[in-house]
């Protein structure tokens, strides 16, 4: 395995904290006071790994499905739940909800429209590039919004240009209810990387050594400057695309399936077989994650809503002149 | 100050170099910025020579990719001019810039004090022969949403110091040029200077009526008041120069000095600028009117082709002079 160790039990650890923190969300959208949807990421934790692989002032973009992302680019939860209760506390200060935010650490929001970070996610590459400053871009998207026109917008530009960008495609089966067969004419979505003069690779998305070992190549091959590669991770959306939709349209032997090929589980395998991890670690790195949400659960409970007037702030930055 | 005369698209390329050579996060995108997009429809062709293809960035037609890649350099600490060689061609981007360059940083909590400093360059260009969806003065749309700026210069001296001061903002701006006057003269300093803004500019005083007028239509304001003048009609023109932020104040004092008011702009007259303004004056002065107010732009048609239908849609010079001579009445 070309994973370093450090790096695979970090990969391990955020996987389990985020599988948590979406356990809890669901829990959470179940009644109660979260007013934004969650949409869960159950069996697609994989995407720590290419995450994991960023310095903190690397940039990412995220799906409705980011808490992977968020959690690997090293944001508190506490910020997390307590946006999606609209508090005070959270990230987005009770605006965002689902739009979690943390520019210092390289996150700069999610837009509403999915498929609408392609051309944001250009953007900040461009700007990398710009400076010269060495950062590079992970940007996600699903196989839904991978049909958008501003994906050929984005990556057609970004390959003229050779632009530091490592396009992440989750591909988890389904664009909201509709199929991802009924969406795209090729088996493999990183096929059409070569339409744009770009390295492409599709990897068993439940496998992290995989994701991992081609997430390593394209994000080094984005450090050294020869410009923006496509990374297909095939996995499966668990659970609905938002939680209290219906799952009508999935198949029950079709989760059952896939959830025997459990993310996390696979990769606890894999690092016991390899001794990285031993069974007690692996209970307390899960023990610790549970407390982790538990807290950040309380935080966001306890947390004071924002002032009414509040609503009127944020809209725009103060103005050099 | 040394004056010169230069025209207006002289002034805006004075403006995007001079503000590209001070701070070299500032670039311009777009499909009509290359050395070879020419003098007349943009006003680049020096600025190119300068600054190369890196900081003039020649695109294809991709419009969502032009203002939203803008919009994520601009989070990203660059300061981007998106360019659109007729503003019509913002309306594939919409999303991109009303979504992402206005509502992104409230919808984020204006986190870690994120901002975006973006310019949205668009040409109206109206009254020619271009057809409906070469024409169009979206004035009211940009107006409406929030967490824009919007200003539109009349004159060469506006456009360079409005354009640099968008360039300064740390949010996003949407700078609308009235191309009918890219090649018109006017006089602009030789010194470096800003025009800041909500910031009205009275254009001619007058005692009877106030005429406020934006972009294009400030001009032609300005000769309907010379026509009301020779029938004894002392028109006030203001020119707004920006809508947000809004110099409700200059049109306030105005129109209590006038008790008149004349709302002329080039864009859809339903929901338009002028029944913004005309609302937001009763709220505040209604005691000070002394007739019911007038607004005078497009009869809420596309842009025809035909001269003669033109005219009937759009404003002119006759339409703003009847809809004055009516408020005296």
């Amino acid at each position: 395995m070309a994973l370093h160790e450090e790096v695979a039990i970090r990969i391990y650890r955020d996987m389990v904290r985020t599988r948590a923190l979406d356990e809890q969300m669901i829990k959470n959208s179940r009644g109660g006071i979260m007013r934004a949807g969650w949409h869960s990421g159950l069996g697609e934790e994989t995407i720590v790994a290419p995450i994991s692989l960023l310095n903190r002032e690397d940039y990412v973009t995220y799906t409705h499905r980011g808490a992977y992302v968020w959690i690997a680019k090293g944001m508190d939860m506490k910020e997390i739940i307590a946006e999606f209760y609209g508090k005070a506390t959270g990230c987005s200060k009770g605006k965002g909800g689902t739009h979690i935010a943390k520019p210092s650490l390289g996150i700069f929001g999610r837009a509403g429209s999915q498929g609408g970070h392609f051309v944001l996610a250009t953007g900040m590459a461009l700007a990398a590039k710009m400076r010269g400053s060495g950062q590079i871009i992970i940007s996600c998207f699903g196989d839904g919004c991978g049909t958008r026109g501003t994906l050929h917008e984005s990556m057609n530009y970004a390959s003229i240009h050779k632009l530091p960008i490592l396009w992440l495609c989750e591909n988890n089966g389904y664009s909201v209810t509709v199929s991802v067969d009924k969406l795209w004419p090729i088996e493999d979505l990183s096929n059409i990387a070569a339409n744009y003069a770009m390295p492409g690779k599709t990897v068993d998305g439940t496998d992290v050594v995989a994701v991992t070992e081609a997430a390593q190549e394209f994000v080094a091959r984005a450090r050294r400057g020869e410009g923006p590669s496509l990374l297909e991770m095939k996995f499966y959306r668990w659970r609905a695309h938002v939680e209290g939709t219906t799952t009508a349209y999935m198949r029950k032997e079709e989760v059952e399936t896939w959830k025997k090929r459990d993310p996390i589980m696979r990769f606890e395998q894999v690092l016991t077989k390899q001794n990285i991890l031993k069974e007690r670690e692996i209970l307390k790195i899960k023990a610790e994650a549970e407390a982790e949400v538990q807290e950040a659960q309380r935080f966001a409970e306890n947390s004071p809503d924002p002032a009414p007037e509040d609503g009127l702030d944020d809209l725009y930055a103060d103005s050099h002149t | 100050m040394n004056m010169r005369e230069i025209t207006m698209g002289e002034a805006i390329q004075e403006a995007i170099g001079e503000e590209m050579r001070r701070d070299e996060r500032v670039y311009t995108i777009g499909y009509a910025v290359g050395p070879h997009a020419g003098s007349i429809t943009r006003p680049l062709a020096s600025i190119n020579t300068e600054f190369g293809p890196e900081r003039v960035r020649e695109t294809g037609i991709i419009e969502p990719m032009i203002a939203g890649s803008s919009v994520g350099a601009a989070l990203a600490g660059m300061r981007p001019i998106a360019d659109f060689s007729a503003v019509d061609f913002m309306f594939p981007a919409l999303n991109e810039i009303l979504g992402f360059g206005g509502m992104w940083r409230y919808e984020h909590g204006g986190a870690d004090n994120m901002t975006i400093p973006v310019v949205f360059r668009g040409a109206i260009r109206n009254y020619g022969g271009l057809g409906a969806e070469h024409s169009r003065a979206p004035i009211a749309l940009f107006w409406h949403a929030p967490g824009l700026k919007l200003a539109i210069p009349s004159t060469p001296y506006d456009a360079k110091g409005l354009l640099k001061t968008a360039i300064r903002d740390d949010n996003p701006v949407v700078f609308l040029e009235p191309a009918r006057l890219y090649q018109v003269k006017g006089p602009v300093p030789e010194e470096e200077y800003l025009v800041p803004f909500g910031q009205a500019n009275i254009r001619r005083d007058g005692k009877d009526i106030t005429i406020v007028a934006i972009g294009y239509m400030v001009p032609i304001s300005l000769q309907a008041a010379e026509s009301l003048e020779k029938e004894g009609i002392q028109a006030e023109v203001i020119d707004l120069r920006t809508l947000e932020p809004l110099d409700l104040d200059s049109i306030l004092a105005s129109v209590k000095k006038t008790g008149r008011l004349v709302e002329v702009d080039d864009d859809h007259i339903r929901c338009g600028v002028g029944a913004e303004i005309a609302f937001q004056v009763q709220e505040r002065i209604f005691s000070s009117l002394k007739a019911p107010m007038k607004r005078v732009g497009n009869l809420n048609r596309p842009h025809p082709v035909n001269q003669g239908m033109i005219h009937y849609v759009m404003p002119t010079k006759e339409k703003i002079v009847a809809a004055a001579k009516e408020t005296m009445a």
